[in-house]
C-alpha cells in the first residue's frame, strides 16, 4: 500500500524543518565548527531517494529556507542548493545504488562543494572572511549522513512515502 | 508514471530557470525586504523552538539560586546603584543646564524617548555574518536601523524584523560602518568592522589627526542611525607607516559583543521635518 502523495509531502517539508531546528539549535560554542548543514543533507537524501517528489525547485526551497533562518541574503544559499543538488539529481540512479559509506564520502565531496560556492557568493557581495574551520562542517558529514541516511530511510519505510 | 523519460522540464532546463530566479532575488535583494518579514515571521517559530530549553534552564537556574548567592548579589547591585545614583544626581543638572545653553544656541539637543529590553535568543547565524536574534519584533515597534546598545557600549543595528522577533548586525561585522567622534576633542571618524569581535578599524585618518591611544570613541549622531553620545569603543593601537597618507588605527569596542545577553532596543526621538529625507532608509 502506498502512502497519499500529500502525506509523501508533508512527511518530506517535516523533515526539512527538523533539519532547520538542527541548523540553528543551539550548541556549545566550541562544538559549533563540527555541525553539519543538516538542511543540505535532508535535501540531498531526499533528492536521491524520490527525485519525482523532491526536485530541483524542492531543493531551492530547502535553500530559502536556511536563506531565512540564518539571515543570509535571500536567495544566496538557494542558488548554491540548486547547483549543488543538480549533480546529485543528474546522478541520482548511480549515487542511490552506492554503499552507505560510499554515499557518505560523496555527499561529504558535495558538501564541502556546497560551502566553496556560498563562500563564493558571500565574498561577490561584500569581503567577508573564512571563519577558521569553515570546513570543518564538510568533513563531519561523513560521520553525519550514515545516522541521516538511516533515519530518513527508516522514517520513509514507515510511512511508506513514495 | 515513469519518471526517467517523461518529466516535463529536462534538468539542465530546471536548472537554468532556478539559477536565473536566484540571481533575480539575490540582486533585488531591496526591494524584497518587505516579503521577507513574512517570509521570516512563518519561520520565527523555529528560533523559539530553539531557544526554549535556554531560556527553560535560565529560569530554572533563577529559581534554585541559594540565599548566599542571592544575597552577595544583592549587595553588588546595591553598591551599583549608589554609585550609579550618585553619577545621576549630577547628571541630572548638567542635563537640565545643557538643554539650557542648547535652546540659547537655537539648536536643543535630542534625547531619547523610548527603550525596550531584549534578550539575545541562542539560535546559530550565517558564519560569515556577526548577528544576533532578539526575542522582540515588530509587534514591539522595533523597526529596521535601529540603534541597539548593551549596558557599556552600542552593539549594533536591527538588520531584519519580523513579527515576535528580530536581527541584529553587530558593528564588528563587514559590512557594517559607524560615525563616531572623539570624545576628547570631537574630531569626526568612521568606525569599520572588520569581522573580528574584539577589533574594528578607523578608516581615512590622516597621520596629522589628534588620536591618541585610550581615547573614548562615541556616537556622532551623524548618519541618523545612531543617536549622539553613547560610548562605542577606545583606541588600542595606532600604527603609521611611512609611505601612506592614512595611519592604521585599531579600535576595540566597549560592549561585550562575545557574550551579550540582554540589550536595549532605543527609539531615538524623530528629528526635525526638515531632516527626514536625509534619514532615508
Amino acid at each position: 500500500m502506498r502512502a497519499h502523495p500529500i502525506t509523501s509531502v508533508f512527511v518530506i517539508w517535516l523533515s526539512i524543518l527538523c533539519a532547520a531546528f538542527l541548523q540553528i539549535m543551539p550548541i556549545p560554542p566550541f562544538l559549533d565548527p563540527f555541525r553539519p548543514n543538516w538542511i543540505l543533507l535532508v535535501a540531498l537524501y531526499w533528492s536521491i531517494a524520490m527525485p519525482h517528489r523532491f526536485n530541483l525547485g524542492s531543493a531551492w526551497i530547502a535553500g530559502v529556507i536556511l536563506d531565512l533562518v540564518w539571515g543570509t541574503t535571500l536567495g544566496l544559499n538557494a542558488l548554491a542548493f540548486v547547483l549543488v543538488s543538480t549533480i546529485v539529481v543528474i546522478h541520482f540512479q548511480k549515487v542511490r545504488s552506492y554503499s552507505i559509506g560510499h554515499q557518505a564520502l560523496v555527499m561529504t565531496g558535495i558538501s564541502g562543494l556546497y560551502q566553496s560556492l556560498s563562500y563564493l557568493f558571500e565574498l561577490s557581495l561584500s569581503d567577508v572572511i573564512m571563519p577558521s574551520g569553515y570546513y570543518l562542517s564538510s568533513i563531519v558529514t561523513v560521520l553525519a549522513w550514515p545516522w541521516l541516511f538511516l533515519v530518513l530511510r527508516k522514517a520513509r519505510r514507515h510511512w511508506r512515502i513514495n | 508514471m515513469n519518471t526517467i523519460f517523461s518529466r516535463r522540464f529536462p534538468t539542465r532546463l530546471k536548472l537554468l530557470i532556478f539559477v536565473l530566479i536566484s540571481l533575480i532575488v539575490i540582486l533585488s535583494t531591496d526591494r524584497m525586504s518587505p516579503y521577507r518579514v513574512y517570509l521570516t515571521s512563518l519561520l520565527s517559530p523555529l528560533q523559539f523552538m530553539a531557544d526554549a530549553p535556554v531560556e527553560m534552564l535560565d529560569s530554572v537556574s533563577d529559581s534554585v539560586k541559594s540565599r548566599a548567592t542571592l544575597i552577595a548579589e544583592n549587595k553588588i547591585l546595591r553598591r551599583q546603584e549608589l554609585e550609579v545614583s550618585d553619577k545621576l544626581l549630577t547628571y541630572e543638572h548638567l542635563k537640565l543646564e545643557n538643554i539650557r545653553l542648547r535652546t540659547l544656541l537655537g539648536s536643543p539637543v535630542e534625547y531619547t524617548q523610548r527603550k525596550l529590553i531584549a534578550r539575545v535568543q541562542s539560535v546559530d547565524s550565517d558564519p560569515f555574518r556577526l548577528q544576533l536574534v532578539i526575542n522582540k519584533g515588530l509587534d514591539h515597534g522595533v523597526y529596521a536601523g535601529q540603534p541597539v546598545v548593551d549596558e557599556f557600549g552600542v552593539v549594533g543595528q536591527v538588520l531584519e524584523v519580523s513579527q515576535l522577533n528580530s536581527r541584529v548586525l553587530l558593528i564588528a561585522d563587514n559590512s557594517h560602518a559607524i560615525p563616531l567622534q572623539i570624545q576628547r576633542n570631537d574630531v569626526r571618524l568612521i568606525g569599520l568592522g572588520k569581522g573580528d569581535l574584539h577589533q574594528l578599524e578607523l578608516q581615512y585618518v590622516t597621520k596629522s589627526t589628534d588620536v591618541k591611544i585610550g581615547d573614548m570613541l562615541v556616537t556622532s549622531g551623524l548618519g541618523g542611525v545612531f543617536p549622539e553620545g553613547y560610548p562605542v569603543a577606545r583606541v588600542s593601537g595606532i600604527e603609521n607607516r611611512g609611505s601612506e597618507i592614512y595611519s592604521n588605527i585599531k579600535i576595540t569596542p566597549i560592549a561585550k559583543l562575545d557574550r551579550v545577553r540582554y540589550l536595549l532596543l532605543l527609539w531615538p526621538s524623530q528629528p526635525l521635518e526638515t531632516e527626514q529625507p536625509l534619514k532615508g532608509e
